[in-house]
């Protein structure tokens, strides 16, 4: 891993403690920036590159519970591993609730908590892959015309292509040629890879209705 | 012998011999000669003495002979002047001679001497054994003794004359007086015959007078008593003719007491009060009129002094001055002893017959008065009676006719005038079959009938209801049924009364029965008396079971003083009544709370005072209340096991945080100790931090440590105002919801003081949430006061008030013991602890009792040294 690679992020009242998880993070090779408030961490602009939020529960102003409503509110999608002095069940089950990635108490094992941050990393970096092909497949699926997204549709629910022209009334051979422009403008090898493609885009429809 | 001896002799004896005149002075001759002829055998120690001589008184001879020392003659007289004749021969010798001794042996010379110048008066001769006899001198004093006997005799005769001639006289005088006597005593016969007879006349015609004027005194007063006299004036009447009939010094009447059967006195004349209280009521037969009484017959005590049966008076007879009484008893018609009139006398005395008798008839006319005036005064009252009585009183004739109506009666039937009426028209129409068929022949059949039977008034016609009794009067003589009465009450108003009360009646117990709270009475022993339904339910006994019970079978044990206190202050009417909330058991074993009210109820005819208390069964009101109070002592344990749980909480975060970041350095040196190469640098940072939180760690530990217990103190100046406020942030919470107001008053310019800070808002949290729980259970309002102002010159005092009920005095002194505590569920170290505290901050902490309600606790500390802005 490289430090460039990843980012991981100190929010947390007591400056010991900061400078303390800041110097274990370190030693691992993660780069670390650390922050003394929620509204401090804030004001950062969103990160590029797969991260992790280390996020003290009990802080004054906004806690961490608050800052965690408050970045998914924003669509700012980070693992989030809390640590608190003295964690409780409710509050617990609430942060996982939210999406928490782990939830620590102090004092920790370093182990646990650079375990809980490399985890971290992996999945905010696959989920950053996601999120790229998801846009590519978005780009791609809007170069299709109107028929063919209506062929497609029909196709990838495993309609053979009779049954698609008798739907939509076109002739058979119709079908066949919308159908390889779809397969040559979705990139797609085969109808399982269609399938695939459309299958994530029909997931994420909603965010790419507010797109 | 010698002759001075003789001479003394001899004038002894002529001493002797001239002494004899005075002995037989004023003797008759034979009686002076006796003694001459003693003297001289005496004198002259003869053998014997004789004399013969003339008594003038007797006219006749008389020989005298006398022996010395009285000796009788040892032979006859006859003998000896026989032998003496024959001696001498008729003559007596002018000479002595000798003679053979005639009366023994020898011879005895014998000399003569004579009385008389001659011997006309007679001669004596005296003979003695001796020789020599007569002497010149013997014969001398013969001689003279003879003449003096002669002179003796003289007179003798002189005076015999004289006394014969007076004895002459006297027996002339005797014999006429003699018959002069006889004469006188046959006139004094006839004079005494004459005045006995006199006397016997004038007795009787005394007697006369005397029975006729006690006649005339007896009818007098029969006139006067059987005029309207009143009967002590009669009885005194009575008194005063038995007393003049006697002649009595007192007297005194008694009455029988029928009820009593003793007598009373009811006159007296002449006694003390002592007198009549000592006999105030006779019984026994000890005293005159007690023994006339028993005897029914005239009882006579002669004399007090000596009659045996009065001796347990005589003192006070004494006393009184009487020695003799007579009682005489008195009966009525019917021979029942009426009473006593007694008299009595200074001195013994019995009474003639004759007195007795008289007083017995003056007894048996006072008898005849007095019983008519008894009767008489029975009747009057009777008829006072009948006369005032509110009842009716009527009495009609057997056959019906009305003979007789009260005024009251009267005037409850308007009845005026004379009126002739049959009992019938008394008596509303629907009822006369009832006084026809039930009441008269119950009359006739028992002789008396209880009923109601309706009356009409006359004028208005109007029926009035009648309680009656009917009865037959009968002639106390024949038992004979002579007519038919009635007494009867108008009922019409008690009946109006009884109709009202039953209505009164009816309502209460509708009341006391429909009742939703109970309702009991009882009496003075707290037993019931009886319980309504709504009682019976509440208890779970049944109204019998109840009545068996008393107040305390039904109150639990630790009430029963209370509950009695209160009970005895209603009874002593202290306080009209009371209300109070207590529990009584139910039958099943359950308590149940009551909101009882109890009064006593006033008894009527001297019946024991009831006590009505009436229960409203509030128990479920008070479980909910306990629940209340169960629910906020919950809530109140668990905002403390919270306060505590925070406070735990803060501890751990407060000493988490240093330790998270030990941790963390640590973990991070030992990385960059083992990376290769080792970033030592980094890895020097890194410890440097654990070395700085690993202090700072500690410090919090030490503060809590020291905020927990006795520990090094952080002393600084601290502004108590800042201190206090953050303590109040802690409690406001509490102050909110227990409604308890603040008051907090912080003199201003008030100095620092010098203390550690976490301690000292301990000591002002405990105070506080000790003042909040204090006033949990009093009623609004309810103020905590926080008072901080300079104590002298270097202290400030910090004071907080609350106004709950206060400390006890019996707690007081231990209130700042170890594991004491006066709360429920404290463990008593809150007080102990917070003293600890403050003295260890030279500070003290002491309570006092507020002038009104609550309690103060307070503290002074030493202000920051001048060192320490």
């Amino acid at each position: 891993m490289t430090s460039a690679s990843s980012m991981v992020f100190v929010v947390d009242d007591d400056q010991s403690v900061r400078e303390a998880l800041s110097s274990l993070i370190r030693s691992i090779g993660l780069d670390v920036e650390t922050y003394a408030s929620a509204h401090e961490y804030l004001r950062r602009p969103p990160q590029q590159l797969p991260a992790c939020l280390v996020l003290d529960v009990r802080m004054p102003g906004l806690s961490g519970l608050d800052l965690q409503r408050e970045l998914a509110q924003q669509g700012r999608e980070i693992p989030i591993i809390f640590v608190t002095a003295h964690g409780d069940i409710p509050m617990t089950v609430k942060a996982m609730k939210a999406g928490a990635a782990e939830f620590l108490s102090k004092p920790f094992r370093d182990q646990d908590l650079l375990d809980a941050i490399c985890q971290a990393l992996a999945r905010d970096r696959a989920s950053m892959a996601a999120r790229a092909d998801l846009a590519e497949f978005r780009w791609r699926y809007a170069t299709l015309t109107q028929r063919e997204k209506d062929v497609a549709t029909l196709v990838v629910r495993g309609l053979p292509n009779k049954q698609v022209a008798a739907k939509l009334h076109v002739s058979e051979i119709t079908v066949k040629v919308h159908r390889r422009h779809i397969m040559l403008k979705m990139e797609a090898k085969s109808l399982p890879e269609l399938v695939r493609i459309t299958e994530t885009l029909r997931l994420h429809s909603s965010p790419e209705s507010h797109t | 012998m010698h002759h001075k001896q003789a001479v003394d002799v001899q004038i002894n004896d002529l001493i002797s011999i001239q002494a004899l005149p005075a002995i037989w002075s004023g003797q008759q001759s034979y009686a002076i000669v006796g003694i001459l002829l003693e003297g001289v055998v005496r004198i002259l120690q003869l053998d014997f003495a004789y004399a013969r001589v003339r008594d003038s008184l007797l006219d006749a001879s008389i020989e005298l002979i006398r022996l010395p020392q009285c000796r009788a003659l040892p032979i006859s007289a006859e003998q000896f002047r026989q032998d003496l004749r024959d001696c001498l021969g008729g003559d007596l010798p002018t000479m002595p001679v000798a003679i053979p001794n005639p009366l023994g042996q020898g011879v005895v010379k014998i000399a003569s001497f004579h009385f008389g110048v001659h011997d006309e008066l007679g001669v004596a001769l005296a003979a003695s054994q001796r020789s020599d006899f007569p002497t010149k001198n013997e014969m001398l004093l013969l001689r003279v003794a003879g003449s003096a006997a002669a002179i003796g005799m003289q007179e003798a005769r002189v005076l015999n004359a004289h006394r014969r001639a007076a004895d002459e006289l006297e027996r002339r005088v005797a014999e006429r007086t003699a018959q002069l006597t006889a004469a006188n005593e046959e006139l004094s016969r006839e004079i005494v015959e004459r005045k006995r007879a006199e006397g016997a006349a004038l007795v009787l015609k005394d007697a006369l007078a005397f029975e006729l004027s006690t006649m005339t005194r007896l009818h007098e007063l029969s006139t006067r008593l059987a005029g309207n006299a009143e009967l002590q004036q009669i009885l005194e009447e009575v008194l005063d003719a038995a007393i003049g009939l006697h002649n009595a010094d007192f007297g005194l009447v008694q009455l029988c007491n029928t009820e009593t059967g003793g007598l009373e006195v009811v006159a007296q004349r002449g006694f003390s009060k002592e007198f009549l209280e000592y006999f105030r009521d006779i019984r026994d037969d000890t005293s005159a009129a007690g023994r006339a009484l028993q005897r029914q017959a005239c009882v006579v005590i002669e004399d007090v002094e000596t009659d045996p049966g009065f001796a347990p008076h005589r003192a006070i007879a004494a006393a009184a001055g009487f020695r003799a009484v007579q009682s005489t008893p008195f009966r009525d018609r019917g021979s029942k002893p009426l009473g006593i009139i007694s008299t009595h006398f200074r001195r013994p005395h019995r009474p003639t017959e004759h007195d007795l008798r008289l007083t017995d008839l003056f007894a048996r006319h006072a008898a005849a008065t007095i019983e008519s005036k008894l009767a008489e005064d029975e009747r009057r009252k009777l008829a006072s009676l009948v006369e005032a009585s509110p009842d009716f009183i009527g009495i009609a004739s057997l056959e019906g006719e009305v003979q007789f109506v009260n005024p009251q009666g009267r005037k409850l039937l308007g009845l005026e005038g004379d009126f002739a009426a049959s009992i019938f028209e008394l008596v509303i129409e629907a009822d006369r079959e009832k006084l026809a068929k039930q009441a008269l022949p119950a009359v006739t059949r028992d002789g008396h009938w209880d009923g109601e039977i309706r009356f009409r008034n006359f004028k208005t016609g109007h029926a009035i209801p009648m309680q009656q009794r009917i009865f037959s009067i009968s002639d106390a003589a024949t038992g004979r049924r002579i007519a038919l009465a009635t007494v009867s009450r108008d009922v019409s108003e008690s009946k109006r009364t009884e109709q009202l009360r039953q209505e009164s009646e009816l309502r209460w117990r509708a009341v006391y029965e429909n009742s939703a709270v109970g309702i009991w009475l009882t009496d003075a022993a707290g037993r019931f008396v009886a319980a309504n339904r709504a009682l019976q339910d509440m208890l779970g006994y049944t109204e019998v079971e109840l009545q068996k019970l008393s107040l305390n079978d039904i109150t639990p044990e630790e009430d029963w003083e209370g509950a009695q206190a209160r009970i005895d202050q209603l009874r002593e009417r202290s306080i009209p009544e009371y209300h109070a909330q207590q529990r009584y058991y139910r039958k099943d074993g359950c308590i149940i709370w009551g909101n009882t009210s109890a009064a006593l109820i006033p008894s009527v005819d001297n019946a024991p005072n009831l006590l009505v208390e009436i229960i409203e069964d509030i128990s479920a009101r008070k479980q909910t209340e306990g629940a209340l109070a169960q629910a906020q002592a919950d809530l109140a344990r668990v905002t403390r096991v919270t306060l505590m749980g925070e406070l735990a909480a803060s501890i751990a975060h407060e000493v988490n945080q240093p330790l998270a970041a030990v941790v963390a350095n640590a973990s991070a040196c030992r990385r960059w100790l083992a990376a290769a190469p080792p970033n030592t640098a980094e890895a020097s940072d890194a410890a440097d931090r654990i070395i700085r939180d690993a202090a700072r760690a500690s410090d919090v530990i030490s503060r809590i440590r020291g905020f927990l217990r006795r520990g090094e103190l952080r002393k600084v100046p601290l502004d108590l105002d800042e201190v206090i406020h953050e303590v109040i942030g802690f409690v406001q919470d509490k102050l909110n919801t227990r409604l308890i107001e603040l008051h907090v008053e912080i003199v201003p310019g008030t100095p620092r003081v010098f203390a550690d800070r976490i301690q000292l808002q301990q000591v002002v949290l405990n105070l506080m949430l000790n003042a909040i729980e204090a006033m949990e259970k009093v009623a609004q309002p309810r103020v905590l006061r926080l008072a901080v102002g300079s104590h002298g010159e270097n202290a400030v005092r910090i004071a907080v008030s609350d106004s709950g009920p206060g400390i006890a005095a019996a707690q007081r002194q231990r209130i700042f013991d170890a594991f004491y505590s006066t709360k429920a569920d404290g463990i008593g170290m809150g007080l102990a602890i917070s003293r600890s505290i403050i003295e260890a901050n030279q500070g003290r902490l002491w309570a006092t009792k507020n002038a009104g309600r609550g309690e103060t606790f307070q503290f002074v500390l030493p202000t920051a040294a001048p060192g320490h802005p």
